[in-house]
């Protein structure tokens, strides 16, 4: 696979409950020389992004207690002072156009279906992250 | 039904990069998180909490489609659609033996 070696530097959180689901994630980012970060609810992706320097988050929409709709527009409300926009990505296994609705109005930049593939995960990072030279 | 497959190998193979061994560490993910789930959905059976036996169905449901495990999808949508209480046990039944049988066959 050839990799742009820039993208490497990039700092990503993904927020996802399932244990099963962040370790395939895990493993793909790996894959694609991605540093990751990751948080298993949408309250500690809020305080992981308040705390932390990154530059894009991969959201998981259905989530226990704060989901990633609630997640995204805490995140959007503290920007608000910081005038920092951070690239969130949904992760959605619902794709109807509901669904996306609900993630612009959100604040959310794009969205990727469940369960990820890696050509889809690869483009989208590519596409939403500055090449750092 | 009998036509859905147990694994969809392709879908492991894919995700994995043809790892046998990330394969069977990512299987035993699942039949930890899965197995932890169905003790859940145990307990809710007792209420007739929708919202909570949905939600933990769809965590099965999203475990199951990662690995291609497609009769445990399947078992998991039908528990996460089925409005009706008193069915959740038969479809908690059918959530535990495509567990069991995704066990057996890999």
């Amino acid at each position: 696979m050839n990799l742009r070696s820039g993208h490497r530097r990039a700092r990503i959180l993904m927020a996802e409950d399932s244990a099963l689901i962040r370790r395939v994630a895990q493993f793909q980012l790996e894959e694609l020389e991605y540093a990751v970060d990751i948080v298993e609810n949408g309250q500690q992706a809020v305080e992981a992004v308040a705390n932390g320097n990154y530059e894009l988050v991969l959201m998981d929409m259905r989530m226990p207690e704060t989901d990633g709709l609630s997640a995204t527009r805490a995140i959007r409300e503290n920007e608000r002072t910081t005038g920092h926009h951070i690239i969130v990505i949904a992760l959605t296994a619902n794709v109807l156009d509901a669904d996306r609705e609900a993630c612009i109005e959100a604040g959310m930049d794009d969205f990727l279906a469940k369960p990820l593939k890696l050509d889809a995960l690869k483009a989208a990072l590519e596409r939403w992250l500055p090449e750092v030279s | 039904m009998d036509e859905v497959p147990i694994l969809d190998r392709a879908r492991l193979e894919l995700i994995t990069r043809g790892d046998a061994a990330l394969a069977s560490e990512f299987l035993a993910a699942l039949f930890e998180e899965v197995g932890a789930l169905l003790e859940r959905l145990g307990a809710l059976l007792a209420s007739d909490d929708r919202v909570a036996v949905a939600d933990v169905a769809h965590t099965i449901k999203g475990n199951a489609t990662e690995l291609g495990a497609m009769q445990l999808r399947a078992a998991a949508a039908a528990l996460e659609t089925e409005p009706q209480p008193e069915r959740w046990p038969q479809c908690v039944e059918r959530v535990r033996t495509a567990l069991a049988e995704l066990r057996s066959y890999v």
